[in-house]
């Protein structure tokens, strides 16, 4: 349901954001990027929140889905850490 | 101060989080479990099994306060709902005259009933709405006093938010930063992520919180351009004047057309409320209110009928863009109008903001233990501290999960059952503060966290042995309360026997630091 | 904050706490209040809305105050700030009931 495809969308798009980052970028890749690709990752990620914000007011309503995205993005935050860490080990 | 802005924040933040630390700790546990306090009360009462039509069912409960009510000055009726079966009634006694309205005792002006009219036998407890009220109205104090408290802890918060907000320097670098088994610096990692992810959640829930009761804190502003808040009220919410009976019988009419006609209006709405003044005279009213749970706005729409003929007289609407806000803020905050996935968003956050302030109290030991002259000595200011939060972390939790051990264990026929159960809560959590002060504080960590963790892991266990629901039967047969239940005392469970695990695994640390001096370096 | 090793100045260090904590809480609540107040009769709104529209803001208010007492420069500019701020409001909002009365 549409939980469940803003959340992935959040998942990806904070999963780009933490690679954009230098220093998760060894954990995440294994290696670093150059800066034009990073911010090409970094303005994709932002642009996988919003799609997020899209999916939930279209398929909630603007008011309802505008609060479940706040909650998908704190579940898609905190996912991309977990995946993070699962990677440094 | 002759430190900067941020420095002086920072020293505010660690203050106001630790003052009141301890009761938002227990206002997050509460108030996370209040997200599903329907659920569990249907969990805490595993006798209701059959569901209810609203409608049917309220015309059911009219008949049965016709047959045992007849002369009450009002009944309040509420029908089932998806989330809870039985449909709760409550009377106005007739007035007797001359004499003040007398105090009566929970349960004598009030009943629960089935969908057919007939008080439900099930076992006596308050279920979820007592950790619900706690949330607020904390226990065994006057509430106005228990507000107040809440009150000025809800405005440490939300000093503490935004003093951590201009503290966190590295709010986007740090974003993603959680190291493990770095001592200090993973609990200010955990306490930073679990702040930042959730951020806007603690931010409206602490100031739509302080909102919900904003005419306890704030009566300033109705104050100063009104003489009288009853002069107010009646602006914003106008009612009838109480119309005394006629003395002339008229029966009611049913009340199905009634209640579709308003369901209609509302765009089909569910109904949260009815109301009966008068019931049996020719004087009586019906007033249909809207439920909550319909709509982020919804809040107390209602059409007024006459009892004998079914016309309808009146309708309110709350009217005005600020009232219309206020209404969102406290919808907002109480999550009412939450279909399942956004409650369990909720939920989750409030777990995160549980965390939080756990995860912030610990870290405010770690780093003073680090600066202690004598570390295998601290002073009692110190001891203390340590002692609270281990009441708290592990206390409260203890004493939620005995609160439903309880349940299943003591006699359904015992007297005074309810009040039984939520002693045995404060008397679990009292237990672990003894306990905390009377062991060395690392093994009172170890043996607190364990002990929450045993008694949340025996709930599914006692549960199966004391009813015939349970997590496998409700696999089988689609009883998801019961599964989701039993998962999620599970889950908590191997939480905190994590965290058991963790904390007897912790040996006290070399603190390393560029500023610290040679001397302040701790043995293990 | 500056660690003082001596007992003199540990404990003006926490009078200075203590000041600046009750100019936040005490001071700063009668701030809000007549804030609150003065707002509920200044907006240009219907009485109950410009009530209701105070009440909402008035814990940002509040929460604006206390993060302003805790970072200003000195305890004299607090005590000057609070309690100018107490003057013009209190007589703003008592010569706007003075005047315009109270439904």
């Amino acid at each position: 349901m549409i939980h469940i495809v803003a959340i992935c969308a959040s998942v990806l798009g904070f999963g780009c954001l933490c690679t954009a980052m230098a220093r998760h970028q060894k954990d995440m890749l294994g290696r670093t990027l150059p800066s034009p690709v990073q911010r090409r990752i970094r303005k994709a990620g932002g642009a996988l929140l919003l799609v997020a914000l899209a999916i939930d007011m279209a398929g909630l309503g603007a008011a309802y889905g505008a609060v479940a995205w706040f909650g998908h993005l704190t579940i898609g935050a905190a996912m991309a850490v977990a995946v993070l860490k699962w990677k440094m080990a | 101060m002759k430190e900067s802005f941020r420095q002086s924040m920072a020293w505010l933040h660690t203050w106001t989080g630790l003052m009141f630390g301890w009761l938002l700790f227990a206002m997050f546990v509460t108030g996370t479990a209040a997200y599903f306090q329907q659920e569990i009360s249907r969990w805490m009462r595993p006798e209701l099994v059959a569901t209810a039509d609203p409608v049917s069912a309220t015309q059911a409960a009219l008949g049965y306060l016709q047959t045992r009510q007849p002369d009450a000055e009002s009944w309040f009726i509420t029908p089932p709902s998806a989330r809870n079966p039985v449909t709760e009634v409550f009377w106005q006694p007739k007035k007797v005259e001359g004499q003040p309205p007398t105090r009566r005792k929970r349960g004598e002006t009030s009943a629960t009933l089935d969908g057919h009219g007939h008080p439900v036998t099930v076992r006596e407890t308050r279920g979820g709405y007592v950790l619900y009220r706690f949330h607020f109205d904390l226990h065994y104090m006057p509430v106005l006093w228990a507000r107040y408290l809440v009150g000025v802890a809800a405005m440490f918060m939300l000093v503490a938010i935004v003093s951590g907000i201009i503290t966190h320097k590295k709010i986007f670098a740090d974003f993603f930063m959680l190291r493990f088994g770095k001592g200090q610096r993973s609990w200010l990692d955990a306490h930073n992520v679990t702040a930042v992810f959730a951020l806007p959640f603690y931010l409206m829930i602490t100031y739509t919180g302080l909102v919900t009761l904003a005419t306890q804190y704030m009566p300033w502003g109705v104050m100063a351009n009104y003489a009288s808040t009853d002069t107010f009220f009646e602006e914003v919410f106008p009612g009838r004047a109480d119309v005394p009976r006629s003395g002339v019988a008229a029966p009611l009419v049913p009340i199905s057309p009634l209640m579709a006609m308003a369901s209609r209006s509302w765009g089909g709405a569910a109904i949260g409320f009815v109301q009966v003044a008068n019931p049996g005279d020719s004087t009586a009213t019906i007033t249909i209110t809207r439920a909550a749970e319909t709509a982020i706005g919804a809040r107390g729409e209602s059409m007024v009928f006459a009892g004998p003929s079914g016309t309808l007289l009146d309708r309110h609407a709350p009217e005005g863009g600020a009232l219309a806000t206020q209404s969102v803020m406290v919808a907002l905050h109480t999550g009412r109008y939450a279909g399942w996935g956004l409650r369990w968003l909720y939920f989750l956050s409030g777990i995160g903001g549980t965390i939080m302030v756990g995860s912030g109290l610990v870290l405010w030991t770690v780093k003073r233990r680090a600066k202690l002259p004598d570390p295998a000595h601290p002073h009692i200011g110190f001891r203390l501290v340590e002692r609270l939060n281990i009441a708290a972390i592990a206390g409260l939790p203890a004493g939620v999960a005995a609160y439903f051990l309880v349940n299943r264990l003591l006699p359904i026929a015992m007297g005074n059952r309810a009040e039984w159960e939520i002693n045995s809560l404060f008397l679990i959590w009292a237990g672990v503060l003894f306990w905390a002060c009377a062991r060395p504080q690392r093994r009172a960590w170890v043996e607190s966290l364990s002990f929450a963790a045993t008694l949340f892991a025996a709930v599914p266990i006692v549960n199966a042995l004391a009813v015939s629901r349970n997590m496998l039967t409700g696999l089988m047969t689609g009883d998801w309360l019961f599964v989701a239940f039993d998962m999620a005392m599970v889950t908590l469970s191997f939480a905190l026997g994590w965290a058991a695990r963790k904390a007897a695994r912790v040996t006290p640390k070399a603190v390393r630091g560029t500023r610290r001096k040679n001397k302040e370096l701790t043995a293990a | 904050m500056a660690a003082h090793p001596n007992r003199a100045g540990i404990r003006r260090h926490r009078l200075h706490v203590l000041a600046r904590a009750i100019a936040a809480i005490i001071g700063g609540y009668v701030v809000t209040a007549l804030a609150v107040a003065c707002l509920a009769r200044l907006l240009p709104m219907r009485a109950a809305e410009a009530s209701i529209t105070a009440t909402l803001a008035s814990f940002a208010i509040y929460a604006g105050i206390i993060v302003t007492v805790f970072s200003a420069r000195s305890i004299l500019r607090v005590w000057v700030g609070l309690g100018g701020a107490l003057l013009v409001l209190g007589v703003g909002l008592y010569l706007s009931i003075l005047t315009g009365g109270r439904l």
